[in-house]
Parts: C-alpha cells; structure tokens; sequence
C-alpha cells in the first residue's frame, strides 16, 4: 500500500506528524515532565516556604533518610495500606455481587441500574464526603440511629482511631465498588452466550456457571480492577481532607495526606514532602506498569 | 419437577431482593442530600428523619444569593471549558499521530503520558504551587486551566488513541489513493467519524475537571476558587450547616450526574484510560 504513496505524500506526512504531535509535546514537557522533575529536584533540598529567609540549600539524600527514621512516614505507608486492605475486598465483593445480579437475567430496568452505577462515580469526592460525615454524625447522622434502634452500641466512626478508618473506607466503598461491578459486567458481557447456554442443558446451577466459567474468564479483569483501585486509594485525598483531615491524631493520615499536610498545610517543609510525593510516584508507577502488563497480557 | 421450579422461585426473589439491597445502597446517601436541601435547620437534624415534610427553597435561597457559590459556578465552568477546550484542542491531533504514525518508542510515550493521571496529586501540587507563585499566577484561573491540562490531556490522548485505532486503515489509504492528503484525510474522513468519540472525551474531561479538588484547593483563594473548594466553606467551627451545604452539594453534583448520564456509555472507559472497552 505505501508505494501507492507519492514521495512527496512521504514527506508531507513526515511534516504533518510533527505538526500534530508537537505541540502535545511541548505542554506535556512543560505540564508533566518539568513539574515532575522539579519535584524530583526540590527533594534534594532544603526548602521551607514558611520560612523564606532560610533559603534553599542542597541536601543531597538528607530528606530520603529523613524518611527511615520518620515515624509518621511509617504510619502513613501502614495507614495506606490498612485503608486499601479494608476497602479493596469490600468493594471487590461488592462489585462482584453486583455484577452477578446485574447479569443473571435480563429485566425491563438493567438500563437504568447499569445507569444508576455510574452516580456515585461522578459525585465530585468532596461532596460524597461531606454526605458521609453528616450520616456518620455521632449525635445527629442517620446511621448511629438505627443502629442504636436495632439495640447495637454504635462508635463514634469519625473520632474514633480505629473506625474513623473504616468509615473512610466504607465511603470509598460507596463510591467505587460500582466501577468494579461495570468493568466486570463488560467481561460478563462478552463471555459468548453459547457457552452458557450449553452449560445450563449441562445442569450446571447458576453458582457452578459462575465458578467454572465467569470467574476463570475474568480473573484478569479482577486483577486489573484491583491495581487499578489500589492505585486510586494510595492517592485518595479528597475524601479525607473533608471527612477527617487525618485525624483524630494521625489514625487516618495516609502517607500521601501526610505529604500534603507537612508540605503545603501545617509545616510548609516543601522540600521533605517532595520526596515523600516522588516515594509515591515511585510505588504508583511500579503499579501502573505491572496493570499495562496485565492488560497487555489480556489482550494477547 | 418441584425442586426445579422451586428453585427458579427462589431465584427470582432472591435476584429482586439482591436489586432492591443495591439500589438502596446507591441512592440512601444521596436521596438524604436531596432531601436534607430542602429541609429547614431544625428538620434537618431531626429524628427519626421526617420522610414526608413540606419542602423549603430556604437553603438554595441563601446559597445562591448569600454565599459566594454562584461566582465559582463561574470559575468552574470557565477552567472547566477552558481546559477541555485546549486539551481537545492539543490533544486530539497528537492521540491521532500517537495512532497512526510510526513513532520511535510510541508505547513508551504514551505510557508516560499516562502515569501523569495515575501519579499522587501532591506530586503536582507542590511543584505547581511554587511555579504559579514565581511567576505571580496563584488564584488565576489561567494558570488552573493549564494545570488541569496534566490530566485532560492525558485522557483526551489515551481515549481518542482508542477511538481512532477503532477506525480502519483501508478507509484512510483508499481516500488517499483517490487524491486526498493526510490533511484532508484527517479533517474530511477521520474527525467526522469519530464525533461520538470527541463528544465522550470531552464530556469525560469536563467531569473530572469539574469534581477536580486538591489542585484548585492549592491554587486558588478567592478570586478564582472552584465548586468543589467553595463547598468546604461549609465546614465551620461551629460544625457543619447541613441545608446549606447540601443545597450546594446538589447544585454542585447535578451537572455532572446529567453529564454522566449522557456519557453513561463511555465512562467506564474514561476511568479505565480506554483500557476496558465497557
């Protein structure tokens, strides 16, 4: 086909593509790389922007080893992680539940329940968390109420050191177990109908079916699904800056809420936070490239 | 044969019970906002909640009028629109040579473009706060439109990326063969194919760069502020106003609910960076 091409139709679209990518290139240069580097940069500092007069001066490591000694660095990587090994099995089962019912038959509403999923999604997170907190209220919030009528004693969720986190996690529930449920409904969807069918003259229940033929199908969906959503819950700040601000004490302070509050809230330690940042892009983009894998490796 | 039949019964109610539990789920916290807005002060913090109550527009009145929620209506739009339009605009040409031309390392830039959206906010924050304050842009709205460019752009690339691959390359070098240029190919042939496609990626941006918050929260104060830092006025020392800040909770999430509804088919895709085809 491209002998049909002209020489100058060759050189032409040589000039074009240059023409179309460029000046993405420039703004992601500027926009992405530079920004990214300057951060980088800074982490080699010592910089506070509340106390200007101090100056910048080069530190080398300093702010890396800062970091092993730092026990605030430590509970905010443990509190990450504890929030994601909260949230994630609970939005997991509850994506998929909701995905298996979804899919079990056809009804007149599927459209609108399909619809309905991507609500939460879209609600910007510091409305989803300000909703929370007025449910969870202590003396006021809907929830400790019925659960004080069903005769249970109900914690203090937000001012509690060990609830406050999974009240954090249940709200990131609510608002990303629906992304779980439609990426696993598309694997459900393109499992041909044949196959089940076949299955169902089998005698196969509805639970062999699922076991057999939709968990092993979309096994790389749930792996991607779950990286995906770590990914989101290492950078959640949104919700927690609204619901708690960390607190009470550091009980939900995650390592990148840390990082903003030592850096650009109370403290104003620019330099330590950069490094604290370019830890996390490093822990995220370890997970970003083992997902593009994953989904390579679906595709293939 | 009764086993079987039983068995079907079962299912069905235990498939309603299943839909009712989900729908519950999703719209309790929701239907509280809506009807908490239209509640007044003492209502709002009483229980068992009133289900049935004569509505008052008190809240949105005072919202709308009182607080400074209409002007970041503005602000919203305005970085809003802006930056979707320039990521369109920068975007939509690049995802095309990303697609279609051979590039050195393609893969590898498009990657890279992508973990700009996956990266930890803070990692941006930081160094865009000290930027914009060098150069004397904190709390302008230019400078938030160009900051939301780091994820807009991302998005309008690995989206239409996809969207055009869709497209077969026959299609392209038949109209070449008949005479047309590249150009012309991608303007006349390309671009009117993919218009859902352009509608999605640019309804998709506008929601992110709507709900966006921990950027506008660093790089704006006053003039500037968006919806999503203005609600967080509501926290006060004295707690938290309830009516109001759910009237502004509405008036801010309905825009995009309506957005979402009509983009509804493709926002898993935007969530997924075009991976899963949803």
């Amino acid at each position: 086909m491209k002998k049909l091409i002209r020489p100058t139709a060759e050189r032409e679209e040589r000039k074009l593509r240059y023409i179309m990518f460029m000046p993405a290139f420039i703004v992601i240069l500027s926009l992405i790389a530079f920004p990214f580097s300057y951060c980088l940069f800074l982490s080699f500092f010592e910089y506070n922007i509340d106390m200007p007069a101090l100056g910048m001066h080069f530190s080398g490591i300093t702010n890396y080893y800062k970091m092993i000694f730092d026990e605030r660095f430590y509970n905010g990587l443990i509190t990450s992680f504890k929030l994601a090994t909260i949230a994630l099995p609970l939005e997991i089962l509850l994506g998929f539940l909701a995905a298996i019912l979804i899919h079990y038959r056809s009804f007149k509403g599927e459209r609108i329940i399909r619809i309905s999923l991507i609500i939460p999604m879209v609600i910007p997170p510091v409305v989803v968390g300000l909703v929370w907190k007025m449910l969870y209220n202590p003396e006021f919030g809907v929830i400790n109420f019925y659960l004080k009528q069903l005769g249970l004693n109900p914690p203090a969720w937000l001012s509690h050191p060990q609830w406050s986190l999974i009240a954090i996690a249940i709200t990131d529930t609510w608002q990303w177990f629906p992304l779980i449920a439609l990426i696993l409904l598309a694997g459900f969807d393109s499992i041909p109908v044949e196959l089940i069918e076949a299955a169902k003259i089998d005698g196969a229940s509805y639970f062999k079916i699922i076991k057999h033929i939709f968990v092993p199908l979309i096994r790389p969906l749930i792996l991607f699904a779950v990286i995906l959503r770590l990914i989101d819950i290492l950078r959640m700040f949104d919700i927690i800056y609204v619901m708690t601000g960390g607190g009470p004490g550091i009980a939900t302070e995650t390592l990148h809420y840390y990082a903003y509050k030592i850096g650009l809230s109370h403290g104003g330690n620019i330099s330590y936070a950069s490094s604290l940042a370019i830890f996390l892009l490093f822990l995220i983009e370890g997970l970003a490239l083992l997902i593009l894998k994953v989904s390579r490796g679906e595709k293939a | 044969m009764k086993t079987q039949q039983y068995r079907r019964i079962m299912g069905i109610v235990l498939f309603c019970l299943g839909i009712t539990m989900l729908l519950i789920f999703i719209y309790f916290p929701i239907i509280w906002m809506v009807t908490t807005s239209f509640k007044q002060r003492a209502e709002a913090f009483k229980l068992p909640p009133d289900w049935i109550f004569t509505p008052t527009l008190e809240n949105y009145v005072w919202v709308l009028t009182r607080s400074t929620l209409p002007r970041c209506y503005v602000n919203s739009m305005i970085a809003g629109f802006g930056s979707v339009l320039l990521a369109s605009l920068i975007g939509i040409p690049a995802a095309y040579a990303l697609a279609r031309f051979e590039m050195k390392r393609k893969e590898d830039i498009a990657f890279f473009i992508l973990t700009a959206r996956m990266g930890p906010a803070i990692g941006f924050m930081i160094p865009f706060f000290l930027m914009w304050k060098t150069l004397g842009m904190l709390d302008n709205i230019f400078a938030l439109i160009l900051t939301y460019l780091t994820f807009n752009i991302p998005i309008t690339l690995w989206m239409m990326r996809g969207f055009f691959q869709a497209i077969p390359r026959d299609i392209e070098e038949a109209a070449m063969v008949d005479g047309c240029t590249r150009f012309q190919v991608f303007f006349k042939i390309v671009l009117p194919l993919v218009r859902t496609g352009m509608l999605a990626t640019f309804t998709l941006c506008l929601i992110f760069s709507w709900i966006e918050f921990p950027f506008a929260l660093v790089l704006t104060y006053t003039s500037s502020v968006t919806l999503p830092v203005s609600v967080t006025q509501f926290i006060t020392h004295q707690g938290i106003e309830w009516g109001q800040m759910t009237a502004a909770a509405v008036l801010i999430s309905l825009p995009v609910v309506i957005f979402a509804i009509a983009a509804h088919k493709y926002i898993v895709r935007g969530l997924t960076f075009g991976i899963i085809k949803g």
